[in-house]
């Protein structure tokens, strides 16, 4: 695959490194050349200094072959402009920019541009691992807004159905691992002592699930 | 008629200060502290916004939706770009106007980002030579 880095920062050169790594062919731009140092001597693909969304930069990178555009500048307008570019001009099939301001990453998320808010997801992870520690975390989906977790059953719920434990729109229980198996239960499955239970939970919704599994 | 003009240099200042003494409504965006109250002690037609005038919450502060005009007066292009592309795709904005400050980047201000009006100074000196300076 032809991947285009816009920013060799912290996340633009380690992205960069791992899709050299594994053979893609990668061309990363970033204004300043000093930053290319970053790198480290094992990437193979193409380092070019420049604006992120000046024409002959990315005709540069070849941008018209290219199949994948990640923006991950410092600075949001700079990656909005860029991706738009990418996606519009260049009609680059998959594009995805960083944005840090949440509101905004919303915003062009509507208009089209597959965003990534770093500010909304860490604060949302931090979150979950200062309040809720007895939850362990499977998956996070999205910006966070979602989590997989998981949690052995506290011994008072055994008995009790998965009814007891779901808050519609809230919390469902996904699946029971019960004897080292999976599957997936109705609302009327009966929880045993030991089982072992997988819930999608809003992460706002977090704290009232910590308090229903509380021992 | 309402305007908008995000930036506070010296266009997007004068400019502001034009259309308040005309009896324009205007709302004038600057992200610099100090240099909105400098803009409040001196423009007294004119309303003046302190905030990043690239984030929603200060569009809306400045009331963007009541807008006929919104223009974007800063002297970084992609500042520009971003305000007239939220403008006219999140806002509506009836005319956008944004200043090009680099030439290289005036093919990008068309409605890709919601430019209806470019105003680059480069082009405006090259277009009125060609008037002047026959063949």
């Amino acid at each position: 695959m032809k991947v285009i880095i816009a920013g060799c920062g912290r996340v633009g050169s380690l992205l960069a490194a791992k899709f050299s790594a594994e053979g893609h062919d990668v061309a990363i731009i970033d204004k300043d050349p000093t930053a290319f140092a970053r790198l480290g001597t094992t990437f193979s693909g193409t380092t070019i200094t420049g604006i992120v969304f000046d024409k002959d930069v990315l005709d540069k990178a070849a941008a018209d072959k290219a199949d994948a555009f990640v923006s991950v500048t410092s600075g949001d307008n700079s990656n909005i402009v860029s991706a738009t570019i990418a996606r519009r001009v260049y009609r680059i099939p998959n594009v995805v920019a960083r944005i840090f301001d949440p509101r905004r990453a919303d915003i062009y998320r509507r208009l089209g541009i597959v965003t990534v808010s770093s500010v909304s997801w860490a604060s949302n992870e931090i979150m979950s691992l200062v309040l809720h520690r007895d939850l362990v975390r499977d998956v996070s989906l999205g910006d966070g807004e979602v989590q997989l977790v998981k949690s052995s059953l506290p011994p008072r719920l055994s008995g009790h159905s998965v009814r007891d434990l779901t808050i519609s729109g809230e919390v469902t229980v996904v699946a029971i691992v019960r004897g080292g198996k999976s599957f997936l239960p109705t609302d009327a499955t009966a929880f045993h002592d030991g089982d072992i239970v997988e819930l999608a939970v809003l992460t706002s919704s977090m704290s009232r699930l910590t308090s229903m599994i509380a021992p | 008629m309402r305007v908008v003009i995000v930036g506070g240099g010296k266009v997007g200042s004068n400019l502001a200060l034009m259309m308040g003494r005309e009896g324009h409504d205007v709302t004038l965006v600057e992200i610099d502290r100090d240099k909105c109250t400098v803009l409040g002690e001196n423009l007294s037609d004119v309303r003046v916004m302190c905030g990043d005038g690239d984030e929603p919450t200060v569009l809306e502060a400045a009331d963007i939706r009541a807008a006929d005009v919104v223009v974007a007066a800063t002297g970084d292009d992609e500042d520009n770009l971003v305000v007239c592309l939220l403008a006219k795709a999140e806002y509506e904005t009836g005319l956008t106007m944004a200043r090009v400050s680099n030439p290289k980047n005036e093919w990008l201000f068309t409605p890709l980002f919601g430019v209806d009006v470019p105003v680059s100074q480069t082009s405006m000196i090259a277009s009125l030579l060609r008037e002047h300076v026959p063949g």
